[in-house]
């Protein structure tokens, strides 16, 4: 199966405060994989430099065999929530015709193509009646399903998310999650940086456990163990607990 | 109606007329950007610190234009040099960068003894403008006006999710810089009009009462382009009959304008949702 992130020794650091530490990761392609750690471990050091958003200290990242920058206008990226200045004045509908400018180029302007797509993964979302709603009148799980909108107008192949489900409504996580399962089954790969473990085992092909560095990765059947899970939380009671009992 | 009179008459009412228009028009668009970016403070830093830049020009015996523009440019990228690589943040280093450049460029006017006198640098004299001036002005409307309408969709993206913009290969960098030049370009435009103290009033103000009237970007910089040309209007019309210095009553003709939008807006404003309130109980 074709590589779709591959990820050499890679080290990251904040002003001398190392965030993760020789990161070493292959992923094969149509999954639907799970970032997963506890907070501060670095699972958004892991993919803000996978993108190139934060300089590497060293390491080397690949991306369906390629480096990142001639690849970039077929990534999708949705943000945390909290990036994003929810009273700037921009309409719904104006949100997810962005998905498609990285194919549009410099110079040229969305269309009615464009306006066509845009509305078509709007109604995907069930969100084609808030159109015309300014994005800070939506509740937050809509405002997720708005961007996860923005992304499938760019029908890029490839998409990371950093904590879609954190604060949302439990419809608009399953709409959301019935979406990234369509587009894994269409052979994109879909990386989401996850916080909740009992929805692990539904949700995830593929695990990336993260904590200053990988833990381990792999299918979900193979690392999803209380050993593992111990050693990435470094918190063996409250981490069963967590994960419903399905391990004990 | 002595003021349309003389208007016909007197050309360099015209001039001021024309270039103050202008100078409303692209403040209001660079302002809505300014505005949504959160950079109200890099404005009013950039506007005070393109005053040595004149002052030495006047040495040199050149257009005030090019010092000016120089030392705008410097300005932005000292602010961002000392934030990106120190602890200091941003508000710190415009405070530092805007103070000293300030104070340099009084002791340099002072010491040169321009034709120009202090006073109309930093509060404006719209009746002095000269046909230079007013070229000049032209050129920057244009330039400024070209470059927006041409990149609006990557300025909307940088300005609205930087993120994104970087992930899918946009410089926003590059894109931060220029739009520093094109606020240096309005600054020294905005000069002759509201003086270096208040070109800040007119990026800011008229771009935040159009923030408060619509939902969307294009909307927002029309409307601030036409609130910003009306106080303009208003400022020349005041100086002109009451013989007083432009700048602030721009200055306070938008800040009217902003008060009403604040109570009366529709959307956004604050007397609204309390009338709807008092309905209820
Ligand atoms: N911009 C920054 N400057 C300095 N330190 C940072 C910065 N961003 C992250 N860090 C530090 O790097 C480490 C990893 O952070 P990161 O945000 O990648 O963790 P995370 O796993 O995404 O955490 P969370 O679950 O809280 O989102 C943390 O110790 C954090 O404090
Ligand atoms: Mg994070």
């Amino acid at each position: 199966m074709e590589q779709s992130l591959d990820v050499k020794d890679l080290t990251v650091s904040y002003s001398n405060k190392i965030a993760i530490k020789n990161f070493d990761v292959s992923v094969d392609s149509g999954k639907l994989i799970g970032i997963i750690g506890p907070n501060g471990s670095g699972k958004s050091t892991f993919v803000k430099s996978v993108l190139d958003l934060v300089p590497k200290d060293s390491g080397e990242v690949q991306i369906f065999g390629k480096s990142i920058d001639k690849i970039r206008k077929n990534i999708a990226y949705i943000p945390q929530r909290s990036h994003i200045d929810w009273n700037f004045p921009i309409l719904v509908k104006d949100t997810v015709i962005q998905g498609t400018y990285p194919k549009l180029g410099l110079f040229s302007r969305p269309k009615e193509k464009e306006k066509k797509i845009a509305m078509e993964a709007l109604k995907k979302v069930g969100m084609e009646e808030f159109a015309d709603k300014q994005i800070g009148e939506l509740s937050g799980g809509q405002q997720q399903r708005v961007f996860v909108a923005r992304s499938l107008s760019q029908n890029a192949d490839i998409l990371f998310m950093d904590e879609p489900f954190v604060g949302i409504d439990i419809h608009s996580e399953e709409v959301i999650i019935k979406i990234l399962k369509e587009l894994r089954d269409q052979g994109k790969t879909l990386f989401v940086i996850h916080h909740d473990l009992t929805k692990v085992e539904d949700y995830f092909d593929d695990l990336i456990l993260v904590n200053g560095g990988l833990v381990a990765a792999g299918p979900v059947a193979e690392v999803f163990t209380p050993d593992l899970m111990e050693k990435t939380f470094n918190a063996p009671l409250a981490v069963l607990e967590n994960m419903g009992g399905k391990l004990s | 109606m002595s003021f349309l009179n003389d208007l016909l008459f007197y050309d360099y009412l015209q001039k001021a007329l024309i270039t103050s228009i202008m100078v409303g028009i692209i403040s209001g668009v660079i302002g809505s950007f300014i505005v949504l970016r959160g950079m109200s403070l890099m404005g009013d830093a950039i506007s005070h610190a393109v005053l040595p830049g004149i002052a030495i020009s006047y040495m040199l015996g050149i257009s005030y234009f090019y010092g000016a523009v120089v030392a705008g440019v410097i300005a932005a990228v000292g602010i961002g040099g000392i934030s990106q690589n120190s602890r200091i943040k941003t508000d710190a280093s415009i405070g530092i960068v805007f103070s000293t450049a300030l104070a340099l460029g009084i002791i340099l006017i002072t010491k040169a003894q321009s034709a120009t006198d202090l006073t109309q640098i930093l509060f404006g004299n719209v009746l002095h403008v000269r046909t230079s001036d007013m070229w000049i002005t032209a050129g920057v409307s244009l330039l400024v006006i070209i470059i927006i309408v041409v990149f609006y969709k990557e300025l909307l993206i940088a300005t609205f999710d930087e993120t994104m913009a970087r992930v899918y290969g946009l410089n926003t960098r590059f894109i931060h810089y220029g739009l520093m030049v094109l606020l240096t370009l309005v600054a020294v435009a905005s000069l002759q009009t509201v003086g270096v103290i208040l070109v800040v009033s007119l990026l800011i103000t008229p771009a935040s009462t159009a923030y408060l009237l619509t939902n969307r970007l294009s909307i927002m910089i029309v409307l601030s382009s036409i609130f910003g040309a009306s106080a303009a209007v208003v400022g020349i019309y005041y100086s002109y009959m009451h013989d007083l210095p432009s700048g602030p009553i721009i200055a306070i003709a938008s800040a009217i304008l902003f008060v009403l939008v604040l109570i009366f807006s529709p959307r956004q404003g604050v007397l609204w949702p309390k009338l709807r309130k008092m309905k209820k109980s």
